[in-house]
């Protein structure tokens, strides 16, 4: 049985799709889609997309952020869901307020089985189920140690009292077929009396062609289950205690 | 072993470093920046190849799009309350580009030392928000007013449609 909280961390969560097609780019596909979709998603929007591509100089590691192929938005009414769509990609996101993971897959699923009828893709390329957490503590400084079981391991030698910080690791799953790409680090705090922390849980198909179209569902259960289990393990009491927890 | 992280009270930096701000960005890509690491198949590295180094992958999020924009927003704006804001921003996206395009204007019509602050307003009669950029001068009023005027029908009467109803252009005389 899944621990219930009053005020959860969620920030937003996503499931991304990336396809193997099997056809080129049709552009007609978002209208299609749209056409489907509209009732429940009425407002539509072009956008940019952001690309970070990573290249190495002489002065070290360099990224940068550009543009990327637009990619049409559908926000429903409520804008707490946003269906995204662009070439060979699908991607839906629930913002604030998370309901329920039941609900959520629904709507994964509900949209997949549009696209695929439309787009008709091949198989995948890549998926991502992904649980964004802000965790804002009111305090000047944090023992990171009294509210998670993750953090950095800092030597003793050095001074033990730091700002910004980024743990990062990614886990092999299911024989390397998946990966959990787990990142906890600090965020801009909304205020100076404020710590401010990203717990980011993105469980990703990592080889394409790692399932079959018709294992998705299958695949997403798995993927929340084990986002859960991590997300349960990362944290400690004091954390459950901020996010209030529903007794039982 | 005690292990403290504290408040960050730093501004946000003129320059945009997205590893310091946002460090989930910059690892988003699969890209392990590590000197020892696992690469499956029981093939073990001690540096990733450099064509793992130039991999490139679009941002989903829409939390940490907005995140992007914001650091670039800030640049040029300063930003009365980022909660308020990141939310607004992530529901109306629609307006990045007018905010992305209004300083060139403003400065060239108020000057470049002008201080430009967004505001979200909320009027909860109407259950409506809205954007503010808030020109910050030390003009006097009459001569404001008449550089808001020429700024209204130089730039925002041909953006207006862009924002949705969503943004608003006025100034404080300081």
């Amino acid at each position: 049985m899944e621990r219930k909280y009053n005020k959860t961390p969620i920030i937003e969560a996503l499931c991304e799709f990336q396809f193997i097609p099997s056809q080129p780019w049709d552009i007609t596909i978002p209208g299609r889609i749209y056409e489907k979709i509209k009732d429940d998603f009425p407002e539509k929007r072009q956008q940019v997309g952001l690309g970070i591509q990573f290249r190495p100089t002489e002065k070290g590691l360099e990224h940068k952020v550009e543009s990327a192929p637009p990619r049409m938005q559908f926000f429903s009414k409520e804008k707490t869901l946003l269906v995204q769509i662009g070439s060979d990609l699908l991607v839906v996101n629930r913002l604030k307020p998370y309901n329920t993971w039941h609900q959520f897959r629904l709507e994964i699923l509900k949209h997949l089985e549009i696209y695929e009828d439309i787009a008709t893709p091949k198989g995948f390329k890549r998926i991502g189920l992904r649980y964004i957490n802000i965790i804002n503590i009111k305090s000047l400084s944090v023992k990171l140690e009294d509210y998670f079981n993750l953090y950095p391991n800092i030597p003793e030698d050095i001074p033990q009292m730091h700002t910004r910080f980024l743990n990062r690791i990614e886990i092999p799953y299911e024989h390397d077929r998946d990966k959990m790409l787990l990142t906890l680090g600090s965020t801009t705090p909304e205020d100076t009396n404020t710590v401010s922390m990203i717990l980011d849980l993105d469980y990703i198909l990592s080889k394409p062609e790692g399932i079959p179209l018709d294992k998705t569902e299958e695949w997403l259960e798995n993927a929340h289950s084990s986002i859960y289990e991590v997300f349960e393990s990362c944290i400690k009491e004091k954390c459950r205690i901020l996010f209030g927890e529903v007794k039982k | 072993m005690t292990l403290t992280v504290s408040c960050e009270k730093e501004q946000r930096q003129s320059n945009v470093e997205y590893s310091k701000i946002i460090p989930s960005l910059v690892l988003n890509s699969d890209f392990m920046p590590s000197s020892y690491y696992y690469r499956g198949d029981k093939d073990i590295s001690f540096a990733p190849k450099e064509e793992e180094y130039q991999e490139k992958r679009e941002e989903n999020s829409v939390y940490f799009v907005t995140e992007i924009y914001i650091e670039i927003l800030s640049q040029y704006y300063v930003i009365e309350n980022i909660d308020e804001f990141r939310e607004f921003l992530m529901l109306h996206n629609q307006i990045i580009d007018v905010l992305l395009d209004a300083p060139k204007w403003i400065k060239k019509i108020f000057g470049e030392s002008i201080k430009i602050d967004l505001r979200v307003h909320f009027d909860p009669e109407e259950d409506y928000e809205e954007l503010f950029v808030v020109l910050k001068t030390s003009l006097k009023p009459e001569e404001a007013l008449s550089r808001l005027d020429v700024l209204d029908d130089e730039w925002f009467i041909n953006v207006v449609d862009k924002t949705g109803g969503f943004l608003n252009v006025t100034e404080e005389v300081i």
